[in-house]
């Protein structure tokens, strides 16, 4: 815990001198979190083109909105890949990723293969999560799990999962639905 | 969509973290985020509860040119970062204006053979206090130079924001679109009516800007417009 503790604090700092236009701390901040956002990228969007394109504007706007970061809501690493990600789902509007084939990251709707393996720092929030997700029936798990790690939009989903994009929506949005109860719970 | 209930609300937070919240929805969404606290906290505990994705993944260093091309584009921003909230933000836009002002007053009486024109200063801030755009106008020349500033947001998909001068009498007049980041320097139609107006105004109009050549849409935005010197 502490080692995690004392990272995000130190990312914290880095954010918090880029807001004040200390370029060198912003550097820091780019070496020091930008491969584990260029990993979720390349998941995301399947192209290490496109996810570079959406590396470099979600840093642009990490250095553009440092001042609005709170650390109070959440860490330091989980604000910049949030920022990464929304880049990415405004990157599909303009590409039209329709046509390009997905590969599967894995058997998402296997019981076996649910989560993977967590970090031990991560074992209390990564349990719920693998707790949570086991309760879910097996294609809103895989709905859920292909819009977040791919990318998915419904209708992607709906052409992957081969069913009417209706059936899709209400998976998804069962599956959030019924993971929120067991978060809350 | 009615945001007004709870479990909605946390369901579309869910949507948008997840990435199936596109089009319309996302851009309306990310406008009621922007002014809403809770909405935001609901996100924040969405992006939280799906952070072990992303934690175990192997990390994956980029190419160089990536933060080169990054460098590049935050070389040329020359903002004064200093703010850390927004009602600091509110008195720094005012205070681009001041300086803005002053040095047009400078270089006009460090250089006499300067036509000396009346010049106008407006800065345009959200309902926040942060400081979107930067109006310049320069009668003389027949320019406007429209500046976005810290604030500025791109308007949402398929609309533009229209900047418009409210005339002392009649129609408002179109002073062009407003850039979601950098500056465009436009031509200024009826140069004469600046010194009279009672100020402007931003309306979202279609992508392209109004049909009509009059404001469409509804005023998001309004400024007085300053006199410099």
């Amino acid at each position: 815990m502490d080692t995690r503790d004392a990272t995000d604090e130190e990312l914290t700092a880095l954010i918090a001198a880029s807001a004040l236009g200390d370029r060198g701390a912003f550097a820091r901040l780019y070496a020091r979190t930008s491969p584990q956002v260029f990993a979720v990228l390349v998941r995301t969007l399947g192209r290490r083109e496109w996810a570079e394109e959406a590396l470099q504007d979600a840093y642009v706007r990490v250095w553009q909105n440092a001042s609005s970061f709170r650390p109070a809501q959440g860490r330091p690493i989980t604000w910049i890949i949030g920022i990464a990600r929304y880049r990415a789902v405004d990157l599909f509007r303009r590409e039209q990723r329709h046509n390009i084939e997905l590969r599967v990251t894995e058997d998402l709707a296997d019981d076996g293969a649910i989560a993977p393996a967590a970090a031990p720092d991560d074992m209390a929030i990564g349990d719920k999560l693998e707790t949570c997700l086991r309760r879910l029936e097996a294609q809103q798990r895989q709905a859920v799990l292909l819009a977040y790690c791919e990318g998915c939009s419904h209708r992607e989903l709906a052409r992957r999962l081969s069913r009417p994009l209706g059936t899709v929506k209400t998976w998804v949005r069962r599956g959030l639905e019924k993971l929120k109860e067991c978060f809350d719970s | 969509m009615n945001r007004s209930l709870p479990k909605i609300r946390d369901l579309l937070a869910a949507e948008y973290v997840i990435g199936t919240l596109r089009g319309p929805a996302r851009d309306r969404f990310e406008a009621w985020l922007r002014e809403d606290a809770k909405l935001e906290a609901s996100v924040r505990a969405w992006e939280r509860r799906f952070d072990l994705y992303n934690d175990a993944l192997a990390p994956l260093p980029p190419p160089g040119r990536v933060w080169r091309a990054i460098e590049a584009r935050i070389a040329n921003d020359r903002r004064a970062r200093i703010a850390t909230d927004r009602r600091v933000g509110f008195w720094r836009g005012l205070a681009i204006a001041a300086v803005i002002a002053f040095l047009i007053v400078l270089a006009t009486l460090l250089q006499p053979r300067w036509p000396i024109a009346p010049d106008y200063v407006a800065v345009i801030v959200n309902d926040k206090g942060g400081p979107m755009w930067l109006v310049q106008a320069d009668v003389h020349r027949r320019e406007v130079l429209l500046k976005a500033l810290q604030s500025a947001s791109p308007a949402p998909t398929g609309k533009s924001y229209e900047l418009w001068l409210l005339p002392g009498a009649g129609a408002p007049v179109s002073m062009g679109l407003l850039p979601s980041a950098a500056q465009v320097t436009v031509a200024l139609r009826d140069a004469d009516r600046v010194a009279t107006a009672k100020g402007l105004a931003v309306s979202l109009e279609p992508a392209g800007g109004s049909p009509t050549g009059g404001p469409t849409g509804p005023v998001v935005y309004q400024a007085a417009l300053v006199q410099s010197f």
